[in-house]
């Protein structure tokens, strides 16, 4: 044979035969979960939200799920097991964005799965975007079903050395039941720490008006969020706001949108509540919780005593609200709150 | 379409060469032209269609401005008709490259406040602009008349040199358009293409990439930079625009050689040059070609006195400038080599005079060895400072790096900086090597990568000359089928966001 042709054959069999190895791998191990359930015995790295979450929701075996943003990281789904006897899966996005959220229950809908109960942390702020807005760019090929893309994923450096060769050579397989939990260790939750890192906005002398929000959030809510709750009966969606501390609301005051905030909170309790199957609970007026900056590591992110409380009242319906009433009276709690806190004294400190 | 890219590597360019070997085997001359336009306006088209509407437009006009040149009337008929065509070229150009800089400058000039239309500029539309006006003025001169639709669609979007070039010209490419099917299938030149193409990936996807990921974050931290950091980046990103840019050209060539079509060279080892005049002559060699001979010539050249050929090359370093960006900092790059290469002009001309001098009285003097390597680094050391105003979003920021270069805070080199030569493969082997519980061995690749890049740039023969060197052993066909699949592995990677903030 022509030692060029020879050359050449030989070049392409080395690469056939490689990116073939490397596929197969992929395929076999499938630390994304994109075509098959674990493997019991493989140590699986899950670290990738965006990339690993699609996988887990259609390949896993659970019955309900814990959505939302990074105010839902700490959440450890032994909690769930032990208060509300649920199999729980932690799916998170941290910054998520509405989109995100349907995003994922699309897949988490389509799954074998029966799902008794969904966990949803609703982040107002997100929720006045577009409708179409995912908070980063997604891996397209983990998120459709056309295999006409797999490519990426089959024959990916990434995914080969960080996600297969390095869980082999260091195995320290991921625990499911804290997976993307917050890097921030105890030390970090303290008020020192909190308010050196802490730079309030600008004032904003133009106050927002109070309706700016409604409009794309009932959008967001109509498109990303409501449609699954009414496609799925069966299920009990457990919707939470979460517990902000009292810096966030120094944020709104100062940006000047108390009202419009406000306003906001109240529009989505009573779409969300005017649906059977939806429970609403209401944390951030536990003064007890928002006022004491010893539970946060920044001006939302709060410690995973306070996620366990939360799961606590999931249970026995503390901090549960049933009613638009109820809600515009937890609002008011929260104004009073807010107006009785003493800021100057807060700012006053030496951090 | 990228030529490093899965759709490029698995399905466009098997489906080229099947189909065009076909076609060459059953001897069918037309449809294989026609077959390779049909390719480059998909591989075109692919970036966004748009583009490829531009692109028509601009070959139907050059066409008719071809076929109208190609039937003189008269010399005054025929100036006429160059200079508008060249004018309709230059100002869809002007439209699309320069219309936002031009309108700025206007508004900063007179405090007007002309709308900026932030046009985007489609991919390539310097290069088959220039390369349409090289066409129409060789017309001009009688070089080429009539040239049928056909080859000179195929010239102008030949896919391996249409988005970055070579900028080819219509002597060098439509004859071997012409005798497609005449030659036959060499595996010599194909699997040297091959060698060549994957060379040529290798300096942009492993090598350019890495480099330009320490050099994006440089640029964009420019205010924690060191004085140390602000040289390395200097020097990452010469090394980054070497092996990005004639990895390109590699791979283009690399592709021409597996169609059978042969692409002017267009990078000869620059960063061996060991003056700024030999530096032209390997740095984008199609380019100053092409200035050379449409306009540094007509111009006069030398022919009309040193001032006015010293004139004459600064204009085309200016012009250079301008083509290569629209921005007053590539302007400031086309200068600094422009005055550097007058000045060597002029230098060389009087060490001309003295070796004259020299021969008659009968001594020979040539530059020491030692004196070169001191210019090859004088000249990489100047050419990498021009190059930040090449790179930099301003002329202030271009400033602002020079400075911390030269007064910069002596401090630790950036880990930052360091950590975007983390290349995960080369870190396993250093933990193999338990090389990674050294003090300083988040530094190690960053320097290894340094020492790669400088050894390849300015020590070793180029991809070129090791493609043509090659002599078909298997171990070398092996190695150039990891080298293949190590740089098709790194098409793709799993984005990592920060998680913690809203």
């Amino acid at each position: 044979m022509d030692s060029f042709k020879k050359f050449f054959v030989i070049s392409m069999m080395t690469v056939i035969v490689l990116l073939s190895c490397v596929a197969g791998l992929v395929i076999w191990v499938d630390p994304f979960f994109y075509y098959h359930a674990p493997h019991e015995e493989f140590p699986y790295l899950v670290d990738n939200q965006l990339s690993q979450n699609p996988g887990m929701a259609r390949h896993m075996q659970y019955d309900s799920v814990i959505l939302g943003s990074s105010m839902t990281v700490n959440f450890n789904t032994h909690w769930f097991a032990d208060l509300l006897g649920l199999d729980t899966i932690k799916l998170n996005y941290s910054g998520a964005y509405p989109k995100d959220q349907a995003n994922i229950m699309e897949h988490i809908f389509a799954s074998e799965n029966d799902v008794e109960a969904v966990f949803l942390g609703i982040d107002v702020m997100t929720y006045t975007g577009g409708v179409d807005e995912t908070k980063y760019p997604i891996p397209e090929y983990l998120y459709n079903d056309s295999h006409g893309n797999d490519v990426q994923y089959l024959l990916n450096k990434d995914v080969l050395l960080n996600y297969i060769l390095r869980p082999i050579a260091d195995p320290e397989k991921t625990d499911l039941a804290t997976v993307y939990e917050s890097w921030w260790t105890d030390e970090y939750y303290n008020k020192q720490w909190v308010m050196h890192n802490y730079e309030p906005p600008l004032p904003i002398e133009e106050e927002t008006p109070s309706d700016a929000y409604l409009n794309s959030v009932e959008e967001n809510l109509a498109v990303n969020i409501v449609p699954y709750i009414e496609d799925n009966p069966d299920t009990v969606f457990y919707i939470f706001f979460p517990p902000y501390s009292i810096l966030y609301w120094n944020d709104v005051i100062c940006e000047n949108h108390l009202e419009a905030t406000m306003a906001e909170y109240q529009d989505i309790a009573e779409k969300m509540l005017a649906h059977e199957n939806v429970r609403l609970f209401f944390f951030p007026n536990e003064e007890w919780i928002v006022t004491d900056l010893d539970n946060y590591a920044d001006y939302t992110h709060y410690h995973r005593d306070i996620n366990y409380y939360m799961t606590q009242c999931f249970a026995d319906g503390t901090c549960e609200v049933s009613s638009a009433e109820e809600m515009k009276q937890a609002l008011l709690e929260m104004r009073l709150l807010i107006e009785k806190f003493d800021f100057e004294e807060l700012f006053a400190g030496e951090y | 379409m990228l030529f490093n890219s899965y759709i490029f590597v698995f399905i466009f360019f098997p489906v080229c060469l099947i189909g065009y070997y076909s076609l060459v085997h059953w001897q069918k001359q037309s449809l294989a032209q026609l077959f390779l336009i049909a390719m480059s306006f998909w591989f075109y088209g692919y970036f966004q269609v748009n583009y490829l509407l531009i692109m028509l437009f601009s070959i139907a006009l050059n066409y008719t401005f071809h076929r109208l040149l190609s039937h003189p009337v008269s010399r005054m008929y025929s100036q006429c008709l160059l200079a508008l065509a060249v004018a309709a070229n230059l100002g869809i150009l002007f439209y699309f490259k320069y219309y936002d800089f031009f309108i700025a400058n206007i508004n900063a000039a007179f405090g007007s406040s002309f709308v900026l239309r932030h046009i985007i500029l489609p991919l390539g539309i310097s290069f088959f602009t220039f390369q349409q006006i090289g066409f129409l003025v060789d017309t001009y001169r009688g070089e080429v008349r009539n040239c049928s639709l056909r080859p000179y669609v195929l010239f102008v979007v030949f896919f391996p040199q249409l988005i970055a070039g070579p900028i080819v010209n219509q002597s060098e490419m439509l004859p071997q358009f012409e005798r497609m099917t005449e030659k036959r299938f060499d595996w010599e030149k194909f699997a040297r293409g091959f060698f060549l193409f994957v060379m040529g990936m290798f300096k942009k996807v492993i090598l350019a990439d890495t480099f330009g990921a320490g050099v994006d974050f440089g640029y964009a931290n420019l205010d924690m930079l060191g004085r140390m950091d602000a040289i390395l980046l200097i020097v990452f990103y010469s090394l980054q625009l070497y092996f990005d840019f004639s990895g390109y050209c590699d791979m283009a060539r690399g592709i021409g050689s597996m169609l059978g079509i042969e692409i002017p060279e267009n990078f000869r080892s620059p960063y061996r040059a060991v003056n700024i005049v030999d530096f032209w002559k390997r740095w984008h060699i199609t380019l100053n070609r092409f200035f050379t001979r449409y306009l540094y010539i007509p111009l006069g050249g030398n022919r009309k006195g040193m001032a006015r050929m010293y004139g004459n090359l600064l204009l085309i370093f200016l012009l250079s400038g301008l083509w290569h960006g629209a921005g007053w900092n590539y302007i400031v790059w086309g200068m600094l080599h422009g005055i550097l290469y007058v000045m060597t002009r002029w230098w060389q001309e009087q060490q001309r005079r003295l070796e004259r001098r020299r021969l008659d009285a009968g001594r020979e003097w040539h530059l020491p060895f030692k004196m070169t390597w001191v210019s090859r680094i004088l000249l990489f050391a100047y050419i990498g400072i021009a190059w930040v105003y090449f790179r930099a979003e301003s002329i202030a920021q271009a400033n602002g790096l020079l400075m911390i270069a030269l007064h910069g805070k002596m401090q630790k080199l950036s880990m930052e900086l360091a950590e975007c030569f983390r290349l995960d493969e080369l870190w396993y082997v250093l933990k193999v090597l338990h090389l990674d519980a050294m003090a300083y061995s988040r530094y190690i690749l960053m320097f290894f990568m340094l020492a790669v890049g400088i050894c390849l740039a300015m020590f070793s023969k180029n991809a070129a000359e090791i493609a043509n060197r090659i002599k078909g052993k298997t171990v070398t066909a092996v190695l150039t089928g990891i080298v293949f699949v190590w740089c098709i592995l790194s098409f793709s990677g799993v984005s990592t966001f920060l998680y913690f903030n809203f």
